[in-house]
């Protein structure tokens, strides 16, 4: 009898004793450097597992990152905190039930007050929430601001004050406009995304991602023929293939380019490289390159989308974890760790107090802002990895290069482009889009 | 009839209806004792992947929905498609270069160094970037020769000896990544060749050199006969590898610029992790699949029909 006893007081301690151990939440992170996975642990991971003590996160490095989270998935595996490459990607696992309907947890949370409504409504399928945004990124001009000033230029705004500065550029020797995708083929998208919101213009651009306008309408073919025009003209780095982004953008900071298209990112490798050549730079909008397109427009990309998995096993722990990581104390700190990163804010209806910082470079900053208000205020661009269906993406980054090689026209180009864009809108991939007034 | 038990001679085959010897019974049962592991990591790891992806060529399949039976679409869509046949032509280029250059150079030099003293260093040091990891090969040659501002080319450019870099070439990428593989392969083959060419009887040789045969005459004639079941077994392996031939391309160029150097491993690449079409990614593995095996049992033919001898 007394054993039986002891047993059951026993059993009843071990019991107590799992109970009160925290559970594990697992996130997966990509993209990270060591330094930024050790800053990410210590203000985030760890700020939230001394916050309370109901769960413990566990994040891992992943590299191959989407692969090895569809492997994972499709074994009925992968992390509880689901991180997808954006919109486009979310989609994919919002459609096959694979990450969990957030609603519940938005009323309880206050997040569809905390994050702007338009960039909320990028990750809702059937009017269910998916996803929360992790970050917004544009795409900006940034130039070699001493070449700028000891030439007499300023940042053009329109397409005569482009090609003037291109013009002068070339005869000086200097390449207008530096790039590489060595180490990236994305890049040729960011030129894609360029000219299609600055030349079509983003109302144009929303015609063709509802369906209204096909992509090898001409408005398009003109875009994608001004594109191809630069390519042609030598407008480009001369060796694109051979250079990374960070040698390209290296290209400006010495001279030997004028200025580049990149998006936000691109502010670390702009502060690396020319604090080692010792000259100035800065950021301006994308020139408008036609009527149709406004001056100033900001491209809305959502870098990254945060979800719940629908093998979590602690859903409420998961949704915590998020509530802390979008609160603006945790993502200022982890921000002001890496303060040339490069990234913007999640894009949150916050006070200017609560993301302001002094450890911020101020073109960041001004970035920040600047993007922001268009966001508010629905004066948005749309770039090609955000609202693109992936394999569309896919097939305008490889084709492209064709168009350059001359082995492709553009007409040809953009009419395998609207017959991928109508098989992917048919197979349910395209996500959701944003008109530019900022409704769904 | 039954099969002739394993190591039986032609002339002790059972008659029908007849029992096996106990002895013989006993070999049969030890030589599936010995080859049974083999055989069954054989259908572990290779056999059923084999079928699973001869399978799921027959399938539509996203990585996450339930696979979706499609027939032969895949295959279909995919011999219509221009990427498809620049890739096996990109392919069937390779494998030109590589069954006739490091060959051909491999047999010289080797007949070269049998009638070098002292030099079996050379050896070794032919060697030496057939053991560097591939990665580390294309990075050495992407970034610091072949690169027109980091690297050796770029650094003669400056010095007025312009040397494009064959990377970023629409019609030469292939022929680039092909001299970076072919730096790390030839030394592979040369030891392979050297070792076969050492096992040739001296005394042959040195009848022929007496003959007044000379280095050419030699090679011709009496080494490279003497050696063919290794330069045919070189071949057909070379045919082999080179419709698996992924790692340098995939490094180097990434299969661009504009889908010059795609071959089909990258394609089934780019179709299965970029475009997570793992359907039409197993259709181009399962075409490339099958010239390897076209290519294996041409080779157990020729063993068959004693051309080796």
């Amino acid at each position: 009898m007394k054993r039986c006893l002891f047993a059951f007081v026993l059993s009843l301690v071990f019991l107590w004793k799992a109970s009160a151990e925290p559970k594990e939440l697992t996130f997966w992170i990509t993209d990270f450097n060591q330094q930024q996975f050790a800053d990410f642990n210590k203000i985030v991971v760890d700020g939230f597992n001394r916050s309370q003590s109901d769960y413990t996160v566990k994040a891992s490095l992943i590299q191959q990152y989407d692969r090895e989270l569809k492997l994972a998935l499709s074994a009925g595996k992968g992390p509880d905190i689901l991180f997808t490459e954006g919109p486009s990607y979310l989609v994919q696992y919002s459609k096959n039930g694979l990450v969990i309907p957030l609603d519940d947890y938005a009323t309880k949370y206050g997040w569809d007050k905390k994050f702007i409504t338009s960039t909320l409504n990028l990750e809702r399928l059937n009017k269910k929430l998916y996803g929360l945004p992790d970050e917004y990124e544009s795409m900006f001009l940034y130039y070699n601001k001493t070449l700028f000033e000891k030439n007499g230029w300023t940042p053009p705004k329109n397409a005569e004050e482009f090609q003037r500065i291109v013009d002068e550029a070339k005869a000086k020797g200097i390449t207008p406009l530096a790039g590489g995708n060595a180490n990236w083929k994305g890049t040729n998208e960011w030129f894609i995304t360029v000219v299609l919101n600055h030349y079509a213009g983003a109302e144009n651009v929303y015609q063709g991602l509802t369906g209204k306008l096909p992509w090898n309408a001409p408005v398009f073919v003109e875009a994608i023929n001004l594109l191809n025009d630069w390519w042609q003209k030598g407008y480009f780095s001369k060796n694109y293939y051979a250079l990374s982004d960070t040698e390209a953008i290296n290209e400006v900071a010495t001279g030997k380019a004028a200025m580049t298209f990149s998006g936000s990112w691109a502010i670390h490798d702009m502060t690396q490289t020319f604090s080692q050549s010792g000259q100035e730079w800065d950021w301006a909008p994308i020139p408008s390159f036609a009527s149709s397109a406004t001056y100033p427009l900001y491209e809305l990309g959502i870098g990254g989308t945060q979800s719940i998995s629908k093998f979590c096993k602690n859903p409420d722990g998961a949704a915590a974890f998020l509530d802390f990581m979008y609160q603006p104390k945790v993502f200022m700190a982890w921000t002001e760790a890496q303060p040339s990163s490069g990234q913007l804010l999640p894009p949150g209806n916050f006070s200017e107090q609560e993301t302001t910082s002094s450890k911020l470079d101020p073109r960041l900053v001004k970035q920040n802002a600047e993007v922001l208000n268009c966001i508010r205020t629905g004066q948005i661009g749309y770039t090609t990895w955000a609202f693109w269906p992936d394999r569309t993406e896919q097939l305008m980054i490889n084709e492209i290069e064709k168009v350059w090689s001359g082995q492709l026209k553009v007409a040809d180009y953009l009419k395998q482009v609207n017959d991928q864009f109508q098989q992917d809108v048919k197979d349910g991939r395209l996500p959701p889009v944003i008109a530019p007034s900022g409704k769904e | 009839m039954p099969a002739r038990p394993a190591g039986s001679e032609a002339g002790s085959e059972v008659a029908p209806g007849v029992a096996w010897p106990a002895s013989e019974r006993r070999r049969d049962l030890s030589g599936w004792f010995y080859v049974g592991p083999s055989l069954l990591i054989n259908c572990l790891f290779l056999l059923f992947p084999v079928f699973a992806t001869l399978w799921m060529s027959l399938t539509s399949w996203n990585g996450l929905e339930s696979p979706q039976w499609v027939g032969a679409a895949n295959f279909l869509e995919l011999f219509a498609s221009q990427p498809f046949w620049g890739a096996a032509v990109n392919n069937a280029k390779w494998t030109v270069i590589f069954l006739t250059v490091p060959i051909a150079l491999a047999l010289l030099v080797a007949a070269a160094l049998l009638r070098v003293r002292r030099l079996g260093f050379l050896q070794t040091l032919f060697l030496v970037p057939y053991i560097l990891p591939t990665v580390v090969q294309a990075r050495v040659w992407q970034g610091m020769i072949l690169n027109p501002e980091t690297g050796l080319f770029g650094w003669l450019g400056k010095h007025g000896i312009n040397i494009p870099d064959p990377l970023i070439s629409t019609t030469f990428s292939l022929y680039g990544i092909a001299i970076v593989n072919l730096w790390a392969w030839w030394g592979f083959l040369t030891v392979i060749f050297f070792a076969a060419f050492r096992q040739i009887d001296r005394s042959l040789l040195e009848a022929a050199q007496v003959e007044g045969a000379g280095f050419w005459q030699q090679l011709i004639h009496i080494q490279i006969p003497l050696i063919k079941p290794t330069v045919l077994f070189m071949l057909i392996m070379t045919f082999v590898w080179s419709f698996l031939v992924f790692d340098y391309v995939y490094v180097l160029t990434d299969g661009g610029p504009a889908g010059s150097s795609e071959v089909l491993s990258t394609l089934a690449f780019r179709y299965g992790f970029e475009r997570f079409e793992f359907g039409k990614a197993a259709a181009i593995s399962a075409c490339a699949g099958l010239l390897g095996m076209f290519a294996i049992s041409f080779y157990l033919w020729l063993q068959k029909k004693g051309f080796e001898r």
